[in-house]
């Protein structure tokens, strides 16, 4: 106790005396190991009482009248350095502060935009803009987004699909954080597995994406990018419900582990237990079921040493109950069943691990792994009809950058490898029908190299080329070009083409054809059940856009023209044009996709934005024994109408959020019926349909929001979704002739909080 | 055995390709984005340096450059030759005299402007 005692008043006694002396120093950096002093360097007392500057030598000389212990030095550019005194001459050096934290300029930035600096046509759509509609799922993330068209695949699953330049979800590569994801069996219900609020970002490339992710994407990739642990909110609860009795819950928890390690925990249910039946077909309008979907993420960044990675596991339970409306589910003998239905039930287990490494000093040089585990049991059935699908698969990829002589010209180099193993049957309970068993092991590992070239200026370019080989295909190249031409200071030209290679999963993509009492045929074979003569897709796209930003009556414009040929030299045709047949065969003769898209945005004052968008879209196929057609359900024009206006925040937080889009789908063609009985026919050609969603948010503060929605404000439902509802069993039924709404008005309801 | 010596090959290539680059923070006095822009493009074309990452909130230079083909003190020669002061070198009246009205860092008027 003395000890201490004397110490503390040794101490006490020796700050006394350092207190009326001056303090006279020198700052100072170490440049090269040489030492530069700094001029002008700011030497101030921590309680702002007084201070000085360093002179052209550094020298400084600090007096001290207030008897004050610590001093902070500081200069632009360097990090401050706060001292005590206890050095009279005390040799300061100031750290370069290469770690400043970024500086945030607040700016009205657009929640979904083109970028104008990169070569490729990417449209980023931010979190923001999913929020302006329900985005229950990725399906849904796209409504506001006139690339994109989202429609229902078919009358009874419920499911939505999307459609870029004219092609539908398995032409679009599907990457979840750049690893192919939505593919194989989940080509079926994949988009409804990823929850609308687990989304940070979207990047939507038009054309031919990077060879990077591999050779799959015909007409885009869309990549989503999730919300990371180290930068989301500490935690968040979202509840949405809407009149057709669908709940939904999310939460998010978030916590930092150490400084280097932060974990998340993403949690997703949804539960549908009633369906109605507003259309009075003796359907239920959707399916009834429930999503258990959990997320655990760990992330761990070493900014030191350059090391960044994540470790994911996710695991999914998802059951769908769709039919007639008596029909019950999980009657032992389904024989027995004397209405039409059937369920899907799906178990997924997914593990990514990724890791990269950023070498500290030489930034533009960097190494990335990733790899990706997924394990896959669907089991579908549809009245007498069953498919069930296992499947295994890895996916690696492992990609290096640098440069060639100095960071205008990069380049990313690497080997990618998948491994997909399916056990796939469709069996029938009726043994008229045909069954298969297309158990299959699919493998492919490719090397790729991708140059950028970028003068900082106007032109940006990016060539590359992979090379594969996959035990189905052989030996195949894609090669990927993509350039950016800045032609005048506010137009900039961006052109590319590039080839893809896909093997279809002629079952797992066609699944909504299954909704029918269609019969399963390969066309070209003698035995009917051999798929394996089916080629792989191959499909060259070229494109060309043109990014106009101007004033007009002095607020910023930006009009984009768009235009993009998707020409397949090959592909597995899924012909349903004959009612009673889905028959499966390689092209022979032509199919492309041409779509055209003009786009004005506008932004009409600093709260309200708009879009307006026309779409013009020609894809033909050319059919074996009905030679060339439109390709069904595909409409020829769209044009669409956005407003978005985004209220000021006043000092508490509050503010008010309001979204109106409108849709206008053109006609769409639908495979002739002229056999079918005159009561089970559909016209060739839909009608135009004018849609409306619209949308509400009041923030009530930082904190807590809610928003009410309508979805399909005019109450338009298409009439005869299912044909032969009456006589499900018979060889009419069919539930796949969907080009409009099933069900009317929807209005949905929902709240967000969130711990910052 | 090919491959062991294209290995070597390999192994002595990225050894020397990595042993001659340095990374350096420099200050070099600037304001807008058209300075940004000036300082990174002159660099990067310059013989020797790799990458030029100029920051306009601190106003300082990550440069990488071979040590076999360029000096900092050229560099600060360099960035001080297309109009802008660094902490050694000072750029010439003349230098300065040409950059782009909005580019004047001197200029506690033009500073102002861009905060």
């Amino acid at each position: 106790m003395c000890k201490r005692l004397l110490i503390l008043f040794f101490l006490l006694f020796v700050s006394n005396l350092t207190i009326s002396q001056d303090i006279k120093g020198k700052v100072l950096e170490l440049i090269d190991n040489k030492k530069v002093p700094i001029i002008g360097a700011n030497i101030i007392w921590s309680d702002n009482s007084g201070g000085t500057t360093s002179d052209m030598e550094g020298n400084f000389i600090l007096s001290n009248p207030n008897n004050l212990k610590n001093y902070i030095v500081s200069y632009v550019g360097y990090k401050n350095d706060t001292l005590s005194v206890s050095s009279i001459n005390p040799k300061i050096f100031l750290i370069s502060d290469t770690e400043l934290d970024e500086v945030s300029l607040e700016y009205n930035s657009k929640s979904s935009s083109v970028s104008l600096l990169s070569s490729a046509n990417i449209i980023n759509i931010s979190s923001e803009e999913l929020l302006k509609a329900a985005c229950c799922n990725l399906a849904e993330s796209f409504e506001t987004t006139p690339s994109i068209d989202v429609n229902f695949s078919d009358a009874i699953s419920g499911r939505k699909q999307i459609n870029m330049l004219g092609l539908s979800t398995p032409n679009i590569l599907m990457s979840i954080e750049n690893i192919p994801s939505i593919r194989g069996s989940l080509q079926s219900y994949g988009l409804t597995f990823i929850p609308g609020t687990w989304i940070e970002s979207l990047q939507v490339a038009k054309g031919s994406a990077s060879v990077v992710n591999g050779y799959e994407s015909v007409s885009g990739q869309i990549n989503a990018e999730l919300r990371k642990p180290l930068t989301d909110d500490k935690f968040f609860l979202n509840l949405f419900a809407n009149l057709m009795e669908r709940y939904e819950l999310n939460a998010h928890y978030t916590s930092n582990l150490n400084n280097k390690l932060d974990h998340g925990l993403y949690f997703h249910v949804n539960k549908k237990d009633n369906s109605a039946d507003n259309n009075n077909d003796g359907f239920r309008d959707s399916p009834t079921g429930q999503q258990l979907n959990i997320l655990n993420r760990f992330q761990y960044t070493n900014l030191e040493k350059g090391l960044v990675g994540f470790f994911d596991f996710n695991y999914v339970f998802d059951e769908r109950v769709y039919g007639q409306n008596e029909y019950i589910d999980g009657i032992i003998f389904p024989e027995n069943q004397s209405y039409w239905g059937g369920k899907t039930d799906s178990e997924i287990l997914k593990t990514n691990f990724k890791f990269g490494y950023v070498d500290p000093l030489i930034t533009y040089r960097s190494l990335g792994l990733q790899f990706a585990y997924t394990g896959i049991d669907m089991g579908s059935s549809f009245g007498n009809r069953n498919h069930d699908t296992k499947q295994t698969s890895i996916y690696s990829n492992l990609v290096y950058n640098s440069i060639i002589g100095d960071t205008r010209s990069k380049i990313k180099t690497g080997i990618s490898l998948t491994y997909d193993e399916y056990d796939e049957l469709i069996f029938n309970n009726n043994l008229s029908l045909n069954n298969f068993d297309i158990s299959r092991t699919e493998k492919s590992i490719g090397a790729y190299f991708e140059y950028n070239y970028d003068d900082l200026d106007k032109i940006n370019l990016s060539a590359g080329l992979r090379f594969d080989n996959h035990n189905k295909i052989g030996n195949f190249i894609s090669p990927r070009f993509h350039m950016k031409y800045q032609a005048f200071a506010k137009s900039t030209i961006k052109l590319s083409f590039g080839k893809a290679t896909r093997v279809a999963n002629i079952f797992s993509e066609n699944q909504k054809l299954f909704y029918s009492s269609r019969e399963i045929i390969f066309t070209e074979n003698s035995t009917p059940t051999d798929f394996s003569t089916m080629k792989a897709d191959q499909a060259w796209n070229y494109g060309l856009s043109i990014i106009n930003s101007f004033k007009l009556f002095n607020r910023e414009s930006q009009l984009i023209l768009d235009y993009y040929i998707t020409d397949f030299q090959n592909k597995v045709v899924t012909d349903w044009e004959t009612p009673s047949l889905i028959n499966f065969y390689n092209l022979t003769g032509k199919s492309y996709s041409n779509s055209f898209q003009a786009q004005l945005s506008y932004n009409l004052s600093n709260s309200v934005d708009l879009l307006f968008a026309y779409k013009n879209t020609v894809a033909e196929t050319d059919y074996i024994s009905h030679g060339r057609l439109k390709n069904p359900l595909t409409p020829s024009d769209r044009l669409f109408f956005n407003l978005s206006y985004n209220g000021t925040t006043n000092e508490k937080g509050r503010s008010w959020k309001y979204d109106f889009t409108f849709n206008h789908v053109g006609e769409q063609r639908i495979p002739s019926m002229q056999d079918n009985p005159q009561q089970y026919r559909l016209p060739n050609i839909s009608e135009r349909l004018n849609l409306i969603n619209t949308q509400i948010t009041r923030a009530f503060s930082e904190s807590f929001q809610v928003y009410l929605g309508v979805e399909n404000l005019t109450n338009y439902r298409q009439e005869n979704t299912i044909i032969a509802s009456d006589d499900p069993f018979g060889q009419y039924f069919d539930a796949t002739y969907v080009y409009g709404p099933i069900f009317g008005r929807m209005t949905y309801i929902g709240f967000r909080y969130y711990i910052k | 055995m090919k491959t062991n010596h294209l290995l070597v090959v390999m192994i002595l290539f990225f050894s020397i390709s990595f042993s001659q680059t340095k990374s350096q923070m420099i200050f070099v006095d600037g304001v807008c984005g058209m300075c940004e822009k000036r300082i990174e493009s002159n660099c990067l074309a310059t013989k020797g340096i790799k990458m030029a990452d100029w920051n306009k909130e601190n106003r300082m230079l990550k440069v990488i450059f071979n040590e076999k083909k360029i000096s900092l003190d050229e560099i600060h020669k360099k960035v001080a030759s297309i109009g802008h002061d660094t902490k050694l070198e000072t750029a010439t009246d003349e230098a300065y005299n040409k950059l782009d009205m909005c580019c004047k860092y001197r200029d506690e008027e033009v500073v102002k402007n861009h905060q």
